[in-house]
């Protein structure tokens, strides 16, 4: 059996004392101190590096700003530069849609027979191109494109003459078939009508004041020509 | 800390019990303060191990330089800090002191009442001086010890809870609750001389005061683990006979019933004195005449030892009549020889032989120290009180 203790203490909780050679009343307040000196230093790393991005952050502010006013005429130079391409570009479609006719007439004038005068050679004026920039409406503001772009123009050629007979008229078209003139002409022969080059328009006589008293005859004759193309 | 919530509704917070108060010691020295040994202050050093209690010391050690306190203006003076040999540094102390001002007694709450009110007028001759430069600072009274005090000067019936030190007109008591209501034993030292004993051992040094106990609530406990009184169920009489007095403690299942000390005896050393006288012996030769069966000293024991018979026949008789309690185990503690004797002359007059066991039986002696093997019971006898203190300070551990 064990029997229970009985203690007299006249001793107060509050009146025991530590043994430890380190004394609580001491320790506290060095490890407060610590602590206080711990987060001032902490502080301190903080405040520092802080401060150096806040540097970093002005050089690199002060930086942008000079060059803000280079990045803005570099702006402007590749506007323009792009401007000038733009341009280029255009001549370029231009430039290659470009057809030219002078060989051509050059080997017409060689090899019109006989028996047949020409009246006139015409290329009809191709319908006006919108040069409006994709989705806008027209308007005072909306700047238009320097010219078209990867459009295709039909250029027709359109000869009309007078003659005696049909004899000549055929000679000249058979003459107009040769490779001399097809690098401008197209001739297509098996395809609708509507399609086909050369279309004889009309043959009929001539009911002029200039032809009275001769037995005249006008033809009119439609080529294609080959495409112009707007394309680099 | 208490709240008020409302009117009526209070809690109550003890901040002790979340983590922050103090654990029961498992390492305590139980020194004997102004015992009046010549030899020095009887200490124990007791540790409570997985095996038991060990006793890792026990010895005499120096007494402090400056004595006990008998006033104020005393207790205030600087002194010089006390150190205890290495082998009894441990975290704390348990001191047990023996004062012309102290009291330990059996007595109930209205004659605590009535007592400390007819002292009252006394209480300013207790009071502290007007602190002076140069002096240290003693520590200001708790609230329970002024709410005690005032009730005492009121005359009203004191709210002292028990083992809880509280203070009027000067002294400071503290008080448990007996086995038999409404009896309480309440033990007291002046307050000066608590203050000093509190800071006797000096701050951040092993060991420092733990308990101060008066030296005779200090021998209650040192029953605790003997063998016998454990086998007896805890119900037993002890009779402590001191230097100079004697007190009787009774038992009932190991709690305090009754404890007195004995009106008009001495203690052991007007025994030796007087068996010195009669036997016409040298000093040293007492203690070895009392311990031998050569020479019947039982006719010079007879004048000391019988009153102190009645006085165990007297308080057993009470225990019947009054507890129904038989009681068939009586120890005699505290002496330092003569202890058959004692015994022969209570079979002669009670039929009931006294045990006088070693101090340190139920206890593991420490193999280190050599001079624990070489203690005769006898001689074991002087530690009683030290062991008592420090057994009482570790009250957790049981």
């Amino acid at each position: 059996m064990k029997a229970p203790n009985l203690h007299l203490n006249l001793l107060h909780a509050s009146e025991r004392q530590s043994s430890s050679p380190v004394r609580l009343r001491v320790m506290l307040p060095i490890l407060a101190a610590l602590a206080c000196v711990g987060c001032l230093v902490w502080w301190g790393v903080l405040t520092g590096q802080l401060m150096l991005v806040k540097a970093q952050v002005e050089t690199i502010k002060q930086d942008i700003a000079a060059k803000q006013s280079e990045h803005g005429g570099i702006l402007g130079q590749m506007n323009t530069a792009r401007d000038i391409q733009a341009e280029v570009d255009q001549l370029t479609m231009y430039a290659n849609a470009r057809r030219t006719y002078g060989e051509f007439f050059a080997n017409l004038a060689s090899n019109v027979p006989p028996g047949v005068a020409l009246m006139e050679l015409e290329i009809p004026e191709p319908p006006a191109q919108s040069l409006l920039p994709p989705g806008a409406k027209p308007g005072p503001k909306v700047k238009p494109l320097l010219g078209p772009t990867n459009t295709v123009d039909v250029v027709k050629l359109r000869i009309l003459g007078r003659t005696l007979k049909n004899e000549p008229v055929e000679t000249l078209m058979k003459s107009l078939e040769d490779p001399s003139f097809t690098n401008t002409l197209v001739i297509a022969k098996d395809v609708p009508p509507d399609r086909a080059s050369p279309r004889i328009r009309s043959f009929k006589q001539d009911t002029s004041p200039a032809a009275q008293g001769a037995q005249l005859l006008i033809f009119d004759v439609e080529y294609l020509c080959t495409e112009r193309r707007f394309e680099k | 800390m208490k709240l008020q919530l409302t009117k009526t509704k209070t809690i109550e917070i003890d901040f002790s019990r979340l983590g922050g108060g103090r654990r029961t010691p498992s390492d305590v020295t139980g020194v004997v303060l102004n015992g009046g040994d010549a030899r020095g202050c009887p200490a124990v050093r007791l540790v409570h191990k997985k095996n038991g209690w060990n006793v890792l010391a026990a010895g005499f050690v120096p007494a402090p330089v400056d004595p006990l306190p008998e006033t104020w203006d005393a207790a205030n003076k600087s002194h010089v800090a006390w150190s205890l040999p290495v082998e009894f540094q441990a975290p704390s102390a348990a001191l047990a002191v023996l004062s012309p001002n102290m009291f330990t007694r059996q007595t109930t709450p209205d004659a605590l009442t009535a007592d400390l009110v007819q002292t009252a007028p006394k209480a300013s001759s207790g009071a502290p001086p007007p602190r002076k430069l140069g002096v240290r600072r003693l520590e200001k009274k708790p609230a329970a010890e002024k709410t005690a005090e005032g009730a005492a000067e009121k005359g009203q019936e004191l709210d002292v809870k028990p083992g809880v030190p509280a203070q009027a007109n000067g002294v400071r008591f503290v008080m448990q609750p007996l086995a038999e209501n409404p009896f309480v034993i309440q033990a007291g030292l002046p307050e000066y001389q608590i203050q000093w004993l509190a800071h006797l051992l000096p701050e951040g040094r092993r060991p420092t005061a733990c308990s101060v106990q008066t030296l005779p609530s200090a021998l209650l406990a040192s029953l605790c683990e003997q063998p016998a009184f454990n086998a007896a169920g805890g119900s037993a009489f002890a009779i402590f006979v001191m230097r100079t007095t004697v007190y009787l403690a009774g038992y009932k299942e190991g709690k305090l019933l009754l404890f007195r000390s004995c009106p008009g005896v001495a203690g052991w050393e007007m025994l030796r004195e007087g068996v010195k006288l009669r036997l016409g012996l040298e000093d040293e030769m007492v203690d070895e005449i009392l311990d031998d069966a050569l020479i019947d000293p039982r006719s010079a024991m007879e004048p000391f030892v019988r009153p102190i018979l009645q006085q165990l026949e007297i308080s057993l008789d009470y225990l019947v009549s009054r507890h129904n309690l038989r009681i068939d185990k009586v120890f005699i503690m505290g002496l330092p020889s003569g202890a058959r004797y004692w015994s022969q002359m209570a079979e002669e007059s009670l039929r009931m032989p006294l045990i006088a066991p070693s101090v340190f039986d139920g206890l593991v002696l420490s193999p280190k120290n050599k001079e624990l093997a070489e203690l005769t019971p006898s001689k074991s006898q002087a530690f009683l009180a030290a062991l008592g203190a420090a057994r009482a300070a570790m009250e957790g551990q049981a």
